[in-house]
């Protein structure tokens, strides 16, 4: 647990829906993260518990997926599931093609906060950063 | 093309304008010339003169190397075919968009309806929708098909062989294509009489979208497979989409993209004569797919490099000697990464541009992007508006009047041939690596995508790049754009159902002798020179009811399993 308390060492887990096959957006955020000194590990999941098994082996930080295709609910509501089962709390963030009139509704299932089309990487560095 | 007098001169007229621009920019008004290359980095000077082109041959539209055109008449005699990608949802839902696209303007050539739709993930990699693997996705980006029942759905109102069929299919190409084939045998019609086209570029696609595909080998054969087959026996059948789209999408030049797109052509032609082809039979039915970016008038030179290399290559490299072998038919997709989901009307400015590009360019066919398309799948309104560019560029500006209208301009001649020279450097080097698909299996087109993307955004976050809305005149309060949306739990539900009744509704012990019978037919398929082995298996097993994913995954059962990621 101990490198997770320096700003150093946060570790994002970034995660595609494999069916999902839009990773343009994912690959700059990667690349804007890693440029910024956070850890960076890259997976895709074809069922959100595999992805929060993940997460919790990983023990990263934060969650961040990625929907460009409308599968933004089923992702939320179902990671959101996975992770209650095992008890972890850990933070998630979305991004990818998402329209602003559902981020009120992610944001109330838990989603903490939603990146749609046009945000700068910056804005999802700050974030992060500000996690710890 | 100019005689010794002009050139002189423009000798002259050209020290007289330097040192206008000296004297008066430079040292009067100390004015900082800006330095501008095009998108493939090609340096762009401030005026262009008969100089530049000077080593030029005199060319027409009909005639070899066909950069102004295939033919002698161009839009005078046939306008380009107004297609768009659609599907979403149910297959009842897909197809009474098609019908809408139809009743406002939506057409394939002559009065041939062209239904070219859009399949959702699930149907791409062959997950049928009782899958785990397809939870939550069934419905989404386009329609789902496992079954004859879905592909009735679809086209249960067209006379077939009257109907351009085109799928926009990624993996699953040929298990489609027999089920189709199938589907049109219950209608008491023979393969000979259709026309469409299949996507058929399983590689590309696992390069840039990047879905669960068949194994790099198994993706190459497929393909030939799939030329053999058609080649043989749907002789209107266009086997193979050429797409440099979804490179574009991953920001790569226009450059690179035709010079990839080249590369792949070469080892596809070369697999067709390992399969018993001749270059004849077969390379004028390859289709394209081409992007076009925002760069104007490098894009439109880039549509007339397009025909003279692929004329050139064609001819010179594999001996083609039927016209149509040489005449690169284009689509052109025009780029969804150059839309904004900010101030989402201006992407009806960029489209008119793309448009306008594509038609100086002298392209065959057109997808229009819809201005709503980075918020989600187009609505009504916005997939009309799209298609009214194209009406109003047609009958309202005289452009298409005059075929390659830009022809002989300083320019766009000096422009297209410098692309020539630059998409050259990528196809070379592609083949000193191998080869397009080996560049598949080595990273290298992959490693290349990514550095583009991301240098792309780079040049977007450090403001190098402007994109009007993104980056630059932004406004405070975005307006909402209401997005379209798709009830994919009941999608999903019912697509389940209706297998569920079609899985109950057969004779399972042909289901899987016919599937055994086509992982033998995979397995024996070692090399493309046995194409056309497959094929009559996947048409029987498509008789014996089998769904797409069952083929698919007998293909890929005996093929290596899925590649996850690239």
């Amino acid at each position: 647990m101990e490198k997770n308390q320096s700003k150093g060492n946060i570790k994002v887990l970034m995660a595609r829906f494999s069916l999902d096959g839009h990773d343009r957006g994912l690959l700059s955020v990667m690349s804007s993260f890693r440029d910024a000194g956070i850890e960076v590990v890259y997976i895709y999941f074809s069922d959100s518990k595999e992805l929060a098994k993940v997460a919790q082996e990983e023990d990263a930080n934060i969650i961040g997926v990625t929907s460009s295709m409308g599968q933004h609910f089923f992702i939320a509501s179902t990671l959101l599931d996975a992770l209650d089962e095992r008890g972890i709390i850990m933070p998630v963030i979305m991004g990818g093609v998402i329209p602003t009139r559902d981020v009120p509704s992610l944001l109330d299932l838990g989603i903490r906060k939603v990146f749609g089309p046009g945000s700068a990487p910056k804005d999802a560095i700050d974030f992060v950063m500000g996690l710890s | 093309m100019f005689s010794r007098k002009t050139l002189d001169k423009v000798n002259e007229m050209m020290k007289d304008w330097e040192r206008e621009v000296k004297d008066v920019y430079e040292e009067k008004l100390k004015f900082e010339s800006p330095q501008y290359s095009s998108e493939s980095g090609i340096p762009v000077k401030y005026v262009y003169t008969p100089k530049d082109i000077q080593d030029k041959e005199p060319e027409m539209p009909g005639a070899f190397p066909y950069t102004r055109g295939n033919r002698a008449l161009g839009y005078q005699y046939m306008p380009w075919m107004i297609q768009l990608l659609h599907g979403y949802g149910t297959g009842e839902e897909t197809r009474e968009r098609t019908k809408y696209l139809i009743r406002e303007g939506m057409k394939g050539y002559g009065k041939t309806p062209a239904v070219l739709f859009a399949v959702d993930t699930p149907t791409h990699c062959g997950f049928d929708p009782d899958n785990p693997k397809a939870r939550g996705m069934v419905g989404l980006g386009g329609v789902n098909i496992s079954t004859l029942d879905d592909i009735d759905t679809l086209l249960k109102d067209y006379d077939l062989p009257k109907t351009r069929v085109a799928d926009n299919i990624r993996f699953t190409c040929l298990p489609f294509l027999a089920m189709y084939l199938v589907y049109a045998e219950g209608k008491g019609h023979r393969p000979q009489e259709l026309n469409g086209q299949s996507q058929n570029g399983l590689g590309n696609r696992c390069l840039t979208t990047n879905l669960p595909s068949p194994m790099p080998d198994a993706q190459y054969k497929l393909e030939i497979e799939l030329i053999k087959y058609s080649c043989k026996n749907i002789k209107r059948w266009n086997h193979t989409n050429l797409c440099g789209y979804v490179f574009g999408e991953m920001n790569v030049t226009p450059a690179q993209e035709l010079g990839i797109v080249m590369s792949k052509a070469i080892d596809l032609v070369e697999g067709g004569i390992k399969a018993g082809l001749r270059p004849d039979e077969f390379v004028s039915r390859f289709s394209s797919q081409v992007h076009l970016g925002m760069d104007f008038f490098e894009e439109i030179a880039k549509l007339r490099a397009w025909r003279r290399m692929w004329a050139r290559i064609m001819k010179g490299r594999f001996g083609c000697k039927d016209p149509k072998s040489l005449q690169y038919r284009i689509h052109v997709h025009t780029a969804g990464s150059s839309l904004t989901s900010q101030q989402p009307l201006n992407n009806i400015t960029r489209a008119t541009l793309q448009v306008l590009a594509c038609v100086l360019g002298g392209v065959q066919s057109m997808h229009t992007n819809s201005y709503d398309e980075a918020i989600g799948l187009p609505s009504e309104e916005a997939v009309r508006t799209a298609i009214r560019i194209n009406q109003i560029v047609l009958y309202e500006t005289g452009i298409p009047h005059v075929t390659d209208p830009l022809g002989g301009s300083y320019y766009l001649e000096y422009m297209t041939d410098k692309l020539e020279e630059e998409a050259e450097k990528v196809m070379s080097e592609i083949e000193s690596k191998g080869g397009y698909f080996e560049c598949i299996k080595n990273g290298w087109l992959r490693q290349l995508l990514e550095k583009q993307s991301i240098k792309w955004r780079q040049e977007v976050d450090g403001g190098e790049r402007v994109v009007v809305g993104l980056n630059k005149f932004k406004i405070y309060e975005e307006e909402e754009v209401p997005a379209f949306t798709v009830y994919q739990p009941e999608v999903e539900e019912e697509a389940k159902e209706k297998l569920k009744k079609w899985k109950a509704n057969r004779d399972n012990s042909k289901v899987r002798d016919s599937l055994e019978k086509v992982k033998d037919a995979m397995s024996d398929y070692d090399s493309v020179e046995k194409a056309g082995i497959l094929m009559p298996e996947l048409i029987k097993a498509a008789r014996a009811k089998c769904t797409l994913g069952e083929m698919m995954d007998a293909i890929v059962e005996v093929s290596g399993g899925r590649l996850y990621s690239t």
